[in-house]
């Protein structure tokens, strides 16, 4: 069973592309998607790839678009009023030839309704071909991460959930947007997941409303959704669902590798990044099929540097072969001399390929060295693992603080805030002393507030956790974490401290690894457990579950880091034989995040 | 599968407010149903689509043929046949092409610019489409030759040795001197017979052999005409496709282009209304200078 999402949801598109008939003849037609069509369909297929398709053209609903009256038209948008209103335009202004019409989540009966009279007005439900729900309201980034959307993520962001005033509409709305998505998913997957969330937060209204969803789904004699699921479920997958509020220090960590480094320097969007080079703002893909960037993006970023420069190496050795082969040709017979330039002009193009990768690999890790030197970033990446292993650190917070020539304001409110969630009781007045060093340095204190009030409600909540955490074994190893590697290359590090990443496991990590493996423990104990399955609802769960889970897809409500991603994925290549699929309502760099925690403190002031 | 379809219930809807409005509506339903007739364009392009997944059925048939490697089974003269009518497929195809190109180059002059990237793209993956075909046709013919080349030396090997062991005398055992002697005598006539006869027997079989090779040379030689043909199409179709400028790209770019592109007309449009107001100004100024002149003029020196 290589269930495996995104080449699923792949499938899908195709399928969908192929005018939702099985049969392979291609036809040519034209495909119009809204934004949040646009960002699914994005990571998945190229231009190219559509082209095999049949698509000729690539539209956005909202665009001018010319009539083509010959031809068939797929439509792939969000069921809005806003979209249903555009295709009965279109409709009646007879566009295309046929209508071709897919949802990227259930359409309700109002909106259907609203078409069928608009499309009776106009004389023209004839030309609707088909109508479908597609169920793919996800957006795969990577083989194993996915968010809500990318396009609009304010709507769900975690200043959405989380401020005072927020309307219930509104919160509706997001928390609707969040379990449409993640029912997709499971739709897509065609399994059934048991849910764990903990208690009181708004995960678990995400994971009620899907519970609920997925058992209607089921139970609905009309829908065929998880109908074929019953052969294949003999291991059920495991779905996690957290509040983000749980760990916020993992979004502010200032990182050390390579792919969130890029994600928190460079605003890596939809696998795609801004890098400014020469001066000029260049784009650069990091898609899934470069070889490259699938084997190093998790490692830390002076291996990376090494990694680039054998890279570059290789491509050298490569040319000069080929140099090489011009003299050799005079020499060996003509026979021998024929398959050898077969050879090499067929390799060519793969060399070209891997030369410009290389080429935007260096110029990327230039870029973030010249970032990190510029910021310090190496230090506040120490000193910060410091304070959340809990090691005695060189120099004080205060005076990191005070430094002026260290990094920037944003940097130093960062380092504060993992320092303040991370001791337990802080005098009052060395908070004051601490926020004024912040304010000399520059920053916005207000966010300050509201991480108090967070802090008091959770400490109230979970004294055992704390406890917990400084006893946990997975912190023992800390006198190797800092290894300072001798042998690094200077290649681009000058100025670099070289540090490793250790292997210590952030608390997404750990409530993934309890949970499970059916650890008890008082963490997760308090976890809620759905099961979709089961007709009807059950207070107690857990003694039902026996069976250790292996496809365990993580959703952080409220915005992801790639930290915690790539620490899960570090995770499941320790434990062969479990998948980890990691997902969030948005990726959130941490300026980002920071922002978000500002707008907070000071709208609730 | 993963979507489920609407279509009934959209279409159980539309009954429904018909039936609801009734009559005005029913007799114009009628008419609504003819869809407007496929242009020629996309006719032509259909059957050039067809033709080209014929071709490729045809090419299969061909891989096949090909790598059966059986000595004994020479199907040459079936291989060679559906060579030729591939290629022939293949020009055929290729021109087709160049005149749906020229075609829509011609139409997409009146109609709108959607339209004629449409038909640019269609023409353009009809191209791409040709051009794989034609690369496995010229890997099937390269693996042809291959095999011929291989078939030639393993019948070489087969040859030679049936030569040199019909040689006579080999045959006969050496038993003893004198029944050796006594059957050298009673055979001595026979063995000249037989000699010749071998002899002669080698020779019918050298000259099949000789036919034979030259045959395959033949098909060689035109396999590598052919292939060399194919070279000059694929020359020609790059560049086609290079005139095309086929970019990949992903789906935001345009997006994105679009979106710099109108920022950038609106930096020169604000640049050039700054330009304009500072003209203004400056025509104030001039105007406000020759009027003091004037001022200064009639008051000093009328």
């Amino acid at each position: 069973m290589a269930a495996d999402v995104r080449t699923r949801q792949i499938d899908a598109v195709k399928h969908m592309l192929n005018l939702n008939s099985p049969k392979s003849e291609s036809t040519w037609k034209i495909l119009v998607f809204d934004e949040y069509g646009r960002d699914i369909i994005a990571p998945l297929l190229t231009v190219k790839e559509l082209r095999e398709c049949g698509v000729t053209l690539n539209l956005l609903i909202a665009d001018k678009r010319d009539p083509i009256p010959d031809v068939p038209v797929v439509y792939f948008v969000m069921p809005t009023k806003q979209n249903i209103d555009l295709i009965s335009q279109d409709c009646k202004n007879q566009m295309y030839e046929k209508f071709y019409i897919n949802f990227i989540t259930a359409v309700s009966r109002q909106l259907l309704e609203d078409l069928a009279q608009a499309t009776i007005e106009s004389d023209s439900v004839a030309r609707v071909e088909k109508i479908f729900d597609q169920y793919l309201s996800f957006c795969m980034l990577e083989q194993n991460l996915f968010t809500v959307s990318a396009y609009d993520a304010q709507s769900c962001s975690y200043y959405a959930l989380n401020r005072p005033d927020a309307k219930d509409a509104d919160i509706e709305k997001c928390i609707n947007a969040i379990t449409d998505s993640v029912f997709s998913l499971f739709v897509t997957l065609r399994e059934l997941p048991v849910i764990r969330c903990p208690k009181g937060n708004a995960a678990e209204i995400v994971a009620e409303r899907l519970e609920k969803k997925m058992r209607d789904a089921r139970r609905d004699p009309k829908s065929e959704l998880f109908k074929d699921q019953a052969i294949t479920s003999f291991q059920r997958p495991l779905l996690i669902l957290l509040d983000r509020n749980m760990d916020i220090c993992s979004t502010l960590h200032h990182t050390w590798t390579y792919q969130a480094l890029i994600h928190d320097l460079f605003n890596l969007y939809l696998n795609r990044c801004k890098v400014e080079v020469d001066e000029k703002v260049k784009n650069y893909d990091l898609g899934p099929d470069d070889q490259f960037w699938a084997k190093n993006k998790g490692k830390p970023f002076p291996e990376v540097a090494d990694a680039v420069h054998v890279e570059l190496e290789a491509c050298r050795a490569a040319e000069q072969e080929i140099k090489r082969l011009k003299d050799v040709m005079g020499e060996s017979g003509v026979e021998n001399a024929n398959d050898q330039i077969a050879n090499t002009v067929s390799s060519l193009p793969e060399l070209m390929e891997r030369k410009k990768r290389v080429d935007m690999h260096i110029n990327i890790a230039t870029a973030l060295s010249d970032c990190i030197r510029a910021r310090n970033l190496d230090k506040f990446f120490e000193v910060e693992e410091k304070i959340m292993t809990k090691t005695t650190l060189e120099e004080s917070v205060l005076d990191t603080l005070k430094n002026p020539s260290v990094g920037t304001a944003e940097d130093k409110l960062r380092l504060f805030i993992i320092y303040y969630l991370t001791t337990s009781d802080l005098p009052d007045n060395e908070l004051q002393q601490y926020i004024e060093a912040l304010q000399e340095a520059g920053c916005d204190t207000s966010c300050i507030e509201y991480l108090a009030k967070l802090k008091s409600v959770s400490s109230l909540n979970v004294p055992a956790q704390t406890k917990l955490t400084s006893s946990s074994g997975s912190y023992s190893s800390m006198s190797n974490m800092f290894k300072y590697v001798k042998q690094s290359s200077k290649f681009m590090m000058e100025g670099v401290k070289s540090l490793v990443v250790g292997h210590r496991k952030l608390p997404v990590t750990r409530t993934v690894d309890c949970l499970s493996e059916l650890k008890q423990t008082p963490e997760t104990d308090s976890f809620l457990a759905l099961d979709p399955k089961i007709y009807r609802k059950t207070e107690n769960l857990l003694p039902a579950l026996k069976n250790t889970f292996n496809d365990v897809y993580v959703f952080v409500v409220g915005g992801g880091s790639y930290v915690e991603y790539q620490n899960l994925m570090t995770y499941s290549e320790q434990h062969p034989g479990k998948r980890i699929v990691y997902g969030s309502s948005e990726m959130m760099d941490s300026k980002n995040f920071l922002d978000q925690l500002t707008k907070l403190g000071s709208s609730s002031s | 599968m993963t979507c489920r379809e609407r279509t009934l219930e959209y279409r159980s809807i539309v009954q429904a407010r018909q039936s609801r409005i009734a009559g005005a509506y029913v007799k114009q339903n009628h008419a609504v149903a003819v869809p407007p007739t496929r242009s020629q364009f996309n006719k032509v392009a259909g059957t050039i689509g067809r033709n080209i997944a014929n071709t490729c059925e045809k090419l299969e048939k061909l891989a096949l043929l090909v790598s059966n490697k059986s000595l004994f089974e020479d199907r040459s003269s079936e291989i060679n046949q559906l060579t030729e009518i591939i290629n022939e497929d293949l020009s055929g195809l290729d021109r087709m092409i160049s005149e749906l190109q020229a075609f829509s180059k011609n139409s997409a002059v009146q109609v709108n610019l959607q339209v004629s990237q449409h038909s640019n793209s269609v023409v353009v993956s009809l191209q791409s489409q040709l051009a794989t075909i034609t690369m496995d046709f010229k890997e099937v013919l390269v693996s042809r030759t291959e095999s011929i080349k291989e078939q030639k030396q393993r019948r070489d090997q087969f040859s030679s040795g049936t030569i040199s062991s019909a040689y006579p005398g080999d045959g006969f055992p050496e038993s003893s001197l004198l029944l050796q002697s006594e059957r050298s005598s009673a055979t001595d006539t026979l063995l000249d017979f037989s000699d010749m006869d071998q002899n002669q027997q080698a020779l019918s079989l050298v000259e099949s052999q000789d036919s034979y090779l030259q045959e395959r040379e033949r098909n060689i030689k035109t396999i590598y005409s052919k292939i060399e043909e194919l070279g000059q199409m694929m020359g020609r179709l790059s560049q086609m496709i290079a005139n095309q400028g086929e970019t990949i790209s992903l789906l935001d770019t345009n997006v994105t282009d679009i979106q710099t592109n109108v920022e950038a007309a609106h930096s020169e449009l604000l640049k050039y209304f700054q330009s304009i107001s500072s003209n203004r100004w400056l025509m104030f100024k001039v105007f406000g200078i020759l009027i003091v002149f004037f001022v200064i003029f009639v008051v000093f020196m009328a």
